[in-house]
């Protein structure tokens, strides 16, 4: 029995799918009992039930049955209340105290209410509290953090309500607010809105202040934002002064939000005291009938009120930013926009909108399918797909002929004559949207749909075709004949004129006549240049024809009959219909109402609102592959070079040390890294991770041996593992992709990425499949119920098809070819794919994963497309943030194979600048300067040692307004900005865990690791040196206060350059040197500048010089010592001086070290960050292990891959190194259990009349909902799954560009001027704006910054010295060569030329041309010598 | 000429009288048709005074018929002075069913009329019409505001007796010390060598004049060894403490550094500074160790100006000092600042005031006469006029309207349309064309040196004050005295480079305090300050901007329309301030 609502045949749809999922699971059951797999069995459990879910994710144990037995019984709701009061009763274990079973209560209840599917119950809720009201009585108190987001609006409502219940039980009193602490909320939900982001829902303070006095119980939460309130600071019972985003979201989104919803509940469930919500929701009721009644009142005439112009504000938010490079296609609410269209077609709804793909073409393809758009409205971004049973742009060509483009071949033949885009043409957007965004209904453009709908109301008759495909002189006859508004096709944009324009028009048009050409009869004016008649006709987008005949010029109109007609001419009888214009203009109030004075039939407004979009990001579609590819898991350690390649190392009979687990064969003794030894087969016990040599050529000969493969070309390979356990994939796994050229994920699967866009509905030769297979796959019938039989039927999609991309395909053929090796040559059973081509892989199973989860849903591949997009079903797309450290923050490199702490700043700027690119706000480099090899130190967590890594990308982001500043004992810090991942240790678990940086409280631990792994060696010129005697002299150089070196001798002057001795700084041959050597120096250095007391050695020095040596100790010794107050003085324990006497090592991973306290700072400027290959941390300050940041995207992988090769062994250690990971597997899909959005989603074939006319009082969504069915009424019925319904056709899905120009452009120069010419083309874009927001947001900043930056600039010496100031020699004190200056003239000066360029091509606001002539006269007054060209002149008068 | 409007029925004041003989013929012409014109509409005798001179010659025909068609001149004439010119403009409000004041009113009324136009406009075409009026309504709103400043003067009827007319104004700008047009800088790193240099040598020749005594180089400081009163010059490299608490300075010159040991009980004890700032020229007199490696300071000599008594005249005369006027910022004071203007044109009360500003013969201007445009990111959110030359050609206005005989000194600042790197020339020629007809201002650099009738006036505009602030702990914004009294000490302008005030690596150093000022004239901080530091006075001139959002986030107090006015016969002696249209002594 399935536990969904299903029809017979969707059963059956499950049924098999659940069968194939069983069946391919028994397969590699099979396969993983042969014992070559980490573990014998599938790791990739099938989800039972929510209940199972509740317990897994919040706990607590045992109460999965109770919970099935009450949601039996009671349903849902009911029963987390249950559930609530039990745990705190102490029904699922007693002894804790009240504040942690009241946690438990609500988490419970919380996930209960959720499906235990999100996230919300583990991290929305932060903890719970029990504090004091003034009279000294006990409250409880929620503190919400922002993930509550997750949990939706009426469950967060109810998680209050859960905890009013537990207050309840526990006996608590309720909350009593002081006046601060409500008019605290009044100000934050204000200060969130402004700051931060809106809410659906924006409360009045009165209403705030009613809630707040009411809820029984307190919200409060973590601080979310860093904006800090300025009023009602520092409160006694509210920790922090910043926006507490989760209990606001909780209190405006949920309580007050839906109140109604908390009502019924309370109702239903018989909770006291929360009647003034009923209060509340009257009060809100009044106001809105109120505000109603006005309304009314205002409207007298409902006739006129169609031509009264709708005031609809711009929203500007979604152009705020322009992205360089990134084209704006309509400005905000802009004549000339998209036109709002409503409905759905079958591949749009749920954040998808519909575009004419001819559009697509015209914008030189920045729009492809797929690619993301941000839209002025209804909501924030949407996926740009293409339907053209929409109204297509309408442009202008170079000729002066005005046509509207309805194909895409037609785009493509006129492109490169367009001169203007008019009109942009439709967006389809769909009811849901506005639904899910809140956004109030706007009134609709008059199309097609509506006006066959007001037809079919009155009764009258008409044909299909006439709908379709109109006659102009029809159109007219048929509007005067009816009685029924003009057909929208020959509805001119009359209110884009004016009154004056359209008298003006009708003179001009109606000095022309009639004239038959080749038939056809057309209205010919003659016109000359610059007529405003043509432009009138251009602006009212009437489409026509320019014909130049000897020196005169005419215009051709075609459809001329509704165009005279509704200028009051009839043209029939030849007569003009009007008598007094000029009485009419005087009575028209504005050129609606003129129009239809003239016009003998009603005129309908042709668009009230048009809708602003500018280019979000491309679309994806490429393979996952790790930073460098690999094809397997085994790692190598440095045996396969750079490019790890196992095969090379066995050529060189190279081999490393690497650590994993192993076991020696009890039978054969060999080393085995597997369970099962690969020589003889026996069982071995594993135990590790260990160091050991990598026994790589016979694992590499046995591997071949056992595939039967004689030779394979490269196979790469891993360097170390992550995991916990580091227990190694079988080698052979990896020489099968190789073979196969597909590539590994770090656990194990192989991945596809790509953009999803939904689709309910598919032609079969849209999707490359045969009409034979698809009735194989369940097929039978297209969406009239006729049987399957042709390639252009429509079939509705079942829920958990996909279809994929030709790219994947390509890639997925060849994934299914690794598996059937692997099933046949490693794993020794049949093979299962037997896939050839692409179409061979129809009708396979695979996973589908959203971003940040840990649950896959099980899919069915049914085609593929040729677009760069999957269709499926639609997940959510999270943007990515990054997230730094300032430019002070010293980080452990390596450089050419130099150890070296540098300033990251420093670090950023040995990247090379003319690779320099600009995205989401961050300046990034990936390439060093000089083809110098830069490597950074970061922390294997699993292994816990410190590994050197590639670095792949450095970023320099303009800073926040505060860091956060993390002091640790022994006076160890580091700043970093507040939602930086910091890695902090969890002693009870023995794990590293990340927080964000604000999240980091007073005691947490934080981890020092111990440098081993600097290298050894000693140079090449210290060869025939007397090394202790050196190390000696280094210590009495470095310790001492003296500049130069005692006894200036030459020989060691030269040696000290050679090593680059500097004053202040370890020199980095150092760290490779042996400990002896190291220990001959520190000794020197203690008695030179150490001082003795009762704790150990105090060393003095400078700040970094000291953060060298706490390094250099840590490498050598593993003695981490204290640094004093001022960082001045360094303090070495007298346990840790013995270990350097000794030359003893300690005998750990590293230090723990405690948080001692945590700073705000003011920061300004940039903060910087770079991107660590792999482990995604580095070593700042003093040797302080901190997170990088990384993002995830969308994938998709096969189903046996899924079962066969992943395994929770392989994945990282690191928190979060689990996400991305299918821990779980959805098989059936229950729409209940997806992300709510959808819900929102209509799913009707029509809209009714009344939306359409409802819609010009712009309603909220809410208001009609009634109208519309969407996905959210179809919930729990067996019609949720079929019979889906849209509005609009789309002939193909894919008929659109497939990749986006923006991936095809190379420099932002090029992608800067495309952009613009894109804008310059749209009359609704204003190229002017998109140049001056490029100028002001990218050049200028630059321009300004480096500008400042010259006068202040320090100077740096080829020998790697640095000065804040030049020194009065002029030279290098350290070795005498010429110095250099860190900003350059050049680098200033690089955007000047281009930004003027541009803002004179643009026509750039005086406002920012003046600030760019100022910062050129600035530039030449700094550069240019004054005195040179006088002297000249004086020079040549004098020789006179 | 006389008869040409007595024909036409109109009477000439003296004043308009003079006026008119001074215009060409064929303005003379237009201004006689138009008066024709507008006797067509309202037939009365008309005395012409210089109000409806004004009004007949900036107003267009139009808009002086709308206005004054009804208005009866007869009731106008009937009285005299102000009172009755404001009561008639009052009757006039009646009639009209206007604003106080006629020219707000003529000129709100054009603006309103084309707004209305303009939102007539609007609503029936397209944008492309939009922008253009737009930019008209810009423009008609720079006109009302220029027109309003325009009759400032004029406003006032009262005439009185200005002693300083009669005193010729004597100004001489010290050229040596003016960067204007002499700019050496190329962006290269010998600009940087060269400018080090020449600071460190011409405050050593100060420090060593001092104490008279050559300094002795540092390269051969070691021979020195174990001897005593050695006097070292240099430049400060790096300053750090010493794990014993001593201060440990490195000095350069131009050949070699050393390291200063200054002892941490001679710091607490007062005999040597403990606020040696980077960059700073300092000498120092003390003993080399036996080492030869380390210089043990005694005694700090620094290049401070001479202790004396402040300097006067004895002509009674009088200067107003002022800066960071920010035409153009939302927060600009316009009213107080055309109330000072105002004062200036005789809008006095009898006594103090009025001895005052008869007797006031220069202004002194720090800095800061606009907002500029550009000077931080999103400041045209912040600006009624983003036009920087409209700000300029704003502000020419409002000097227009100050009496010729008083001499106006002008210094740029960091809001100005030059360079943002010290030192900054004097304002670019197209700015200056904007004060063309005026020929009481003399403009200098910043820094600026101007013997102003006998004294010595240096006056910089004050961008280092924010470094010294952080760096001298002693120094406090609240207290500008405090911070350049640390400039004076160390006879330079801006001693610690790499701060927030960037410096242009010229070949001579004009940030270095070359001759000891009589008045040292600063400004900057928007917060006035006075103080006498050996025989230098000292003023900063507060503002006419009120506290701006980032002031208010950072928490400073500005003290905007306070100009500080000293008597020149009795510098150092008496301090007297306009405060927001009150003088205190």
């Amino acid at each position: 029995m399935l536990h969904v609502k299903a029809s017979k045949e969707m059963e059956s749809y499950f049924e098999s799918i659940l069968k194939e999922v069983k069946r391919i699971y028994e397969i590699a059951e099979e396969c993983r009992r042969k014992g070559y797999d980490p573990m014998d069995h599938v790791e990739i459990p099938l989800a039972r039930d929510m209940a199972d879910r509740v317990e897994g994710l919040v706990g607590p144990k045992g109460v999965a049955n109770r919970i099935r037995e009450l949601v039996n019984e009671y349903g849902k709701e009911p029963a987390a209340l249950q559930i609530a009061k039990e745990i705190v009763e102490g029904k699922f274990g007693k002894g804790e105290s009240k504040e942690k079973l009241a946690e438990q209560a609500i988490r419970t209840a919380l996930a209960i209410l959720t499906e235990g599917i999100v996230a919300a119950p583990l991290e929305g809720i932060a903890h719970v509290k029990i504090k004091k009201n003034k009279d000294s009585s006990e409250y409880l108190a929620i503190y919400f953090a922002g993930p509550i987001r997750s949990a939706g609006g009426t469950a967060q409502a109810l998680a209050v309500l859960v905890g009013d219940y537990v207050r309840k039980t526990l006996g608590l009193n309720r909350y009593i607010p002081t006046e601060d602490e409500i008019e605290r909320y009044v100000e934050e939900v204000d200060l969130y809105q402004s700051e931060v982001g809106t809410f659906q829902y924006s409360p009045s303070a009165e209403e705030i202040r009613i809630a707040v006095r009411n809820i029984p119980i307190e919200i409060t939460g973590e601080a979310t934002d860093d904006v800090e309130v300025s009023g009602h600071r520092d409160l006694e019972r509210v920790e922090t002064n910043q926006l507490r985003g989760g209990a606001l979201l909780v209190l405006v989104e949920g309580v007050l939000l839906k109140a109604p919803k908390i009502l019924r509940h309370v109702d239903k469930l018989g909770i006291e005291g929360w009647e003034w919500l009923k209060e509340l929701k009257g009060k809100k009721g009044e106001e809105d009938r109120e505000e109603e009644k006005e309304d009314k009142k205002a409207v007298k005439d409902p006739k006129g009120r169609l031509y009264e112009d709708v005031k609809i504000e711009a929203i500007t938010k979604y152009i705020g930013e322009v992205i360089a490079g990134r084209p704006v296609f309509a400005h905000p609410s802009r004549s000339g926009g998209f036109r709002l269209r409503y409905g759905r077609s079958r591949n749009t709804g749920f954040a998808t909108d519909g575009f004419h793909p001819a559009l697509m073409y015209l914008v030189d393809e920045f729009i492809a399918v797929g690619t993301q758009l941000k839209t002025e409205r209804p909501g924030k971004a949407t996926c740009a797909v293409p339907v053209d049973s929409i109204e297509g742009p309408i442009v202008k060509l170079k000729n002066g002929d005005v046509i509207q483009i309805n194909t895409v071949e037609d785009a493509i033949k006129y492109r490169d004559q367009v001169e203007e885009i008019l009109f942009l043409g439709d967006i389809l957007v769909n009811y849901g949207d506005f639904l899910e965004n809140n956004h109030p209904i706007l009134p609709s453009s008059w199309c097609e749909e509506w006006y066959e709908k007001i037809l079919i109301s009155k009764g009258v008759e008409y044909s299909e075709d006439f709908i379709k495909n109109p006659d102009h002189k029809e159109a007219v006859k048929f509007a005067i004949r009816t009685g029924t508004p003009l057909h929208p096709r020959f509805t001119y944009y009359w209110h884009e004129v004016s009154k004056e324009d359209i008298v003006l028009l009708r003179n001009f048009l109606l000095k022309g006549n009639v004239k038959i050409k080749e038939s056809k009869d057309l209205w010919v004016v003659s016109y000359k240049e610059g007529d405003r008649g043509k432009r009138i006709l251009e602006l009212i987008g009437c489409c026509h024809k320019v014909v130049r005949k000897g020196g005169e010029r005419y215009i051709e109109i075609e459809d001329y009959y509704p165009l005279l007609y509704s200028l009051g001419y009839d043209i029939e009888d030849k007569k003009d219909l009007i008598e007094d214009i000029q009485d009419l203009m005087k009575k028209a109030k504005n050129s609606m109402h003129l129009i239809n004075l003239l016009a003998p039939f009603e005129i309908r407004r042709k668009a009230y609102v048009y809708i602003g979009a500018r280019m979000g990001r491309p679309e994806k579609a490429a393979p996952r592959k790790m930073k460098p590819p690999v094809n397997s898991l085994f790692p190598i350690g440095n045996a396969g070079g750079n490019v790890r390649l196992i095969n090379k190392a066995v050529e060189e009979r190279n081999t490393d040390i690497v650590e994993v687990s192993y076991g020696e064969c009890p039978n054969c003794g060999k080393i085995s890294l597997y369970r099962k030894c690969p020589f003889c087969g026996t069982s071995v016990d594993l135990s590790g991770p260990r160091r050991i040599e990598a026994p790589l050529k016979e694992y590499w000969k046995k591997a071949l041996e056992n595939l039967r493969l004689g030779k394979v070309g490269d196979v790469k390979c891993i360097k170390g593992m992550t995991s916990k356990r580091k227990i190694v994939e079988p080698l052979e796994k990896g020489i099968l992709r190789a073979i196969n050229k597909v590539y590994v994920f770090k656990d194990g699967t192989l991945r596809f990425d790509c953009t999803d866009v939904p689709l309910t509905h598919f032609k079969p030769y849209e999707i490359n499949v045969s009409v034979k297979k698809l009735k194989e796959l369940g097929y039978e019938k297209d969406i009239y119920g006729n049987p399957l039989e042709r390639e252009d039927q429509i079939v509705e999609l079942k829920v958990q098809d996909i279809i994929i991309p030709k790219a994947c395909a390509e890639y997925f053929v060849s994934a299914a070819k690794f598996i059937d090796d692997l099933l046949e040559k490693f794993y020794k059973v049949e093979r299962f794919y037997n896939v050839k081509s692409k179409e061979d892989l129809i009708g396979h199973l695979v996973v589908g994963m959203a971003p940040h989860t840990s649950a896959g849903m099980v899919g069915r591949i049914i085609g593929y497309c040729n677009a760069n997009v999957g269709y499926a079903h639609p997940y959510f797309h999270a943007s990515k943030r990054r997230n730094c450290f300032p430019g002070d923050t010293k980080v452990l490199v390596n450089i050419d194979g130099k150890v070296k702490r540098i300033d990251i700043e420093e670090l950023f700027n040995l990247y090379d600048e003319r690779g320099e690119y600009y995205e989401n706000g961050a300046y990034i480099r990936r390439f060093p300067r000089n083809n110098i090899r830069i490597q950074v130190y970061s922390f294997d967590t699993v292994n816990r040692r410190v590994v050197l890594t590639e670095i792949e990308e450095v970023l320099k982001i303009p800073s926040p307004n505060y860091l956060i500043s993390i002091n640790l004992q022994d006076r160890r810090s580091f700043k970093t900005t507040s939602d930086h991942p910091v890695i902090i240790y969890d002693k009870d678990r023995d794990e590293f865990i990340e927080k964000k940086a604000m999240e980091v409280k007073e005691g947490d631990l934080i981890f020092v690791p111990k440098l081993n792994n600097l290298g050894e060696g000693t140079p090449e010129v210290l060869k025939d040196v007397d090394i202790d005697c050196l190390m000696e002299l280094l210590g009495h150089f470095l310790g001492s206060d003296e500049n130069t070196v005692s006894h200036p001798d030459q020989s060691i002057k030269e040696l000290f350059k050679v090593l680059e001795v500097e004053k202040g700084k370890v020199p980095s041959f150092m760290y490779g040197l042996s400990r002896e050597y190291v220990k001959t120096f520190i000794t020197t250095y203690i008695k030179v500048s150490g001082k003795k007391n009762k704790e150990g050695i105090l060393l003095k020095g400078d700040g970094n010089l000291l953060g060298d040596i706490d390094t250099l100790l840590n490498s050598k010794f593993g003695i981490s010592g204290t640094f004093l107050e001022d960082g001045k003085g360094l303090l070495l324990k007298n346990e840790d001086i013995e270990k350097i006497y000794n030359s003893k090592e300690g005998n750990n991973f590293g230090w723990i070290l405690e948080v001692k306290s945590i700073d705000i700072l003011r920061h300004e400027g940039h903060v910087y960050s770079l991107k660590a290959r792999k482990y995604h941390n580095i070593i700042v300050n003093s040797n302080i292990l901190t997170h990088q940041c990384d993002g995830d995207e969308d994938s998709i992988f096969l189903l046996l891959d899924a079962f066969l090769n992943f395994s929770k062994v392989y994945l990282p250690e690191k928190r979060g190194g689990q996400m991305d990971a299918p821990l779980v597997l959805t098989t059936i899909l229950d729409p209940k259990e997806v992300d709510g959005e959808v819900h929102n989603m209509d799913v009707v074939w029509e809209y009714p009349l009344e939306f359409y006319e409802g819609s010009l009082d712009m309603p909220s969504p809410k208001e009609i909902k009634d109208l519309i069915e969407t996905v959210e009424d179809r919930l729990g019925t067996p019609s949720q799954y079929e019979g889906l319904g849209y509005t609009h056709e789309t002939s193909r899905i894919d008929n659109g560009p497939f990749v986006c120009t923006y991936k095809t452009l190379d420099t932002m120069l090029e992608k800067t001027e495309a952009q613009l010419k894109v804008a310059k083309k749209i009359r609704a874009t204003d190229e002017k704006d998109v140049a001056e927001k490029v100028i002001q947001s990218h050049f200028i900043p630059d321009l300004i910054g480096n500008l400042k930056a010259f006068s202040r600039q320090g100077v740096r010496c080829k020998c790697g010295a640095k000065y804040r100031r030049i020194p009065l020699r002029g030279v290098c004190p350290k070795c005498g060569s010429k110095l250099i200056l860190t900003v350059s003239k050049g680098a200033v000066e690089k955007y000047m030329d281009v930004s003027q360029k541009m803002a004179q091509d643009y026509n750039a606001s005086d406002y920012i041309k003046q600030r760019l002539e100022l910062i050129r006269e600035s530039i030449d007054s700094l550069f240019k010598n004054e005195k040179k060209k006088q002297v000249r002149i004086d020079h040549f008068f004098g020789d006179q | 000429m006389l008869e040409d409007f007595l024909d036409i029925e109109i009477l000439l004041t003296p004043e308009s009288y003079r006026r008119i003989n001074n215009m060409s013929e064929k303005e003379r012409k237009d201004l006689l048709m138009k008066i024709k014109e507008f006797k067509s509409k309202n037939n009365t005798f008309i005395v012409l005074d210089d109000y409806f001179l004004n009004i007949f010659l900036k107003l267009d025909l139009e808009n002086v018929i709308r206005m004054y068609k009804n208005c009866n001149f007869t009731k106008y004439y009937i009285g005299d002075g102000i009172n009755n010119k404001e009561e008639m403009l009052e009757s006039s409000t009646e009639v009209l069913d206007s604003t106080p004041s006629p020219i707000c009113k003529i000129v709100d009324n054009t603006t309103s009329d084309t707004t209305e136009v303009v939102s007539n406009i609007a609503k029936d075409t397209s944008s492309e019409v939009i922008e253009k009026t737009e930019n008209t309504l810009i423009e008609e709103k720079r006109k009302k505001r220029i027109s309003e400043i325009k009759s400032i003067r004029n406003s006032i009827n009262r005439r009185i007796n200005y002693i300083a007319k009669d005193i010729e104004s004597k100004i001489s700008v010290y050229r040596e010390w003016d960067v204007t047009g002499k700019s050496t800088c190329e962006g290269t790193i010998e600009d940087f060598k060269k400018y080090f240099k020449d600071r460190y040598n011409r405050i050593k020749k100060m420090i060593e004049r001092k104490v008279k005594r050559k300094a002795y180089p540092l390269e051969k400081l070691y021979k020195m060894k174990g001897e005593s009163d050695v006097f070292i010059v240099g430049i400060v490299f790096d300053i750090s403490t010493t794990k014993n608490g001593h201060k440990k300075v490195e000095i350069e010159d131009e050949k070699s550094s050393f390291t200063v040991i200054l002892m941490k009980d001679k710091i607490e004890r007062g005999e040597l500074p403990d606020d040696i700032l980077l960059d700073e020229v300092v000498g120092f007199r003390g003993y080399v160790s036996n080492t030869g490696e380390i210089f043990f300071a005694n005694e700090c000599i620094r290049p401070d100006i001479t202790p004396k008594t402040p300097r006067s005249i004895d002509e009674k005369i009088y200067t107003a000092f002022l800066s960071d006027i920010h035409v153009g910022s939302r927060e600009f004071l316009g009213n107080v600042f055309k109330r000072f203007i105002e004062l200036l044109n005789g809008k006095i009360s009898k006594g103090i005031e009025e001895k005052i500003v008869s007797r006031l013969k220069y202004i002194s201007i720090a800095g800061d006469l606009i907002d500029g445009v550009g000077v931080y990111p999103g400041q045209e959110e912040d600006l009624y006029e983003i036009d920087i030359m409209a700000q300029y050609s704003e502000i020419a206005t409002y000097l227009e309207e100050i009496p010729e005989h008083i001499h106006i000194i002008i210094s740029p600042g960091n809001h100005d349309a030059v360079r943002p790197a010290e030192p900054q020339p004097v304002l670019p020629k197209k700015v200056l064309k904007l004060f063309d007809s005026l020929d009481n201002i003399t403009f200098i650099s910043n820094p600026g040196y101007v013997n102003v009738h006998g004294l010595d006036f240096l006056i910089y505009h004050g961008r280092s004050f924010d470094d010294i602030v952080g760096q001298v702990s002693s120094a406090k914004y609240t207290d500008p005295p405090s911070i350049m009294r640390e400039l004076l000490k160390r006879r330079h302008l801006c001693p610690t480079y790499g701060g927030r005030c960037p410096i242009a690596p010229e070949h001579i150093d004009y940030l270095v305090i070359h001759k000891e000022p009589d008045i040292f004239h600063a400004g900057h901080i928007h917060i006035n300050g006075y103080g006498v530091y050996k025989g230098t006075v000292m003023v900063n001139s507060g503002t006419f901007q009120k506290q701006t959002e980032f002031q208010k986030k950072m928490g400073i107090h500005p003290t905007p329309g306070r100009i500080p006015i000293f008597d020149m016969s009795r510098i150092g002696d008496v301090y007297i301030e306009w405060n927001n249209g009150k003088i205190t002594i």
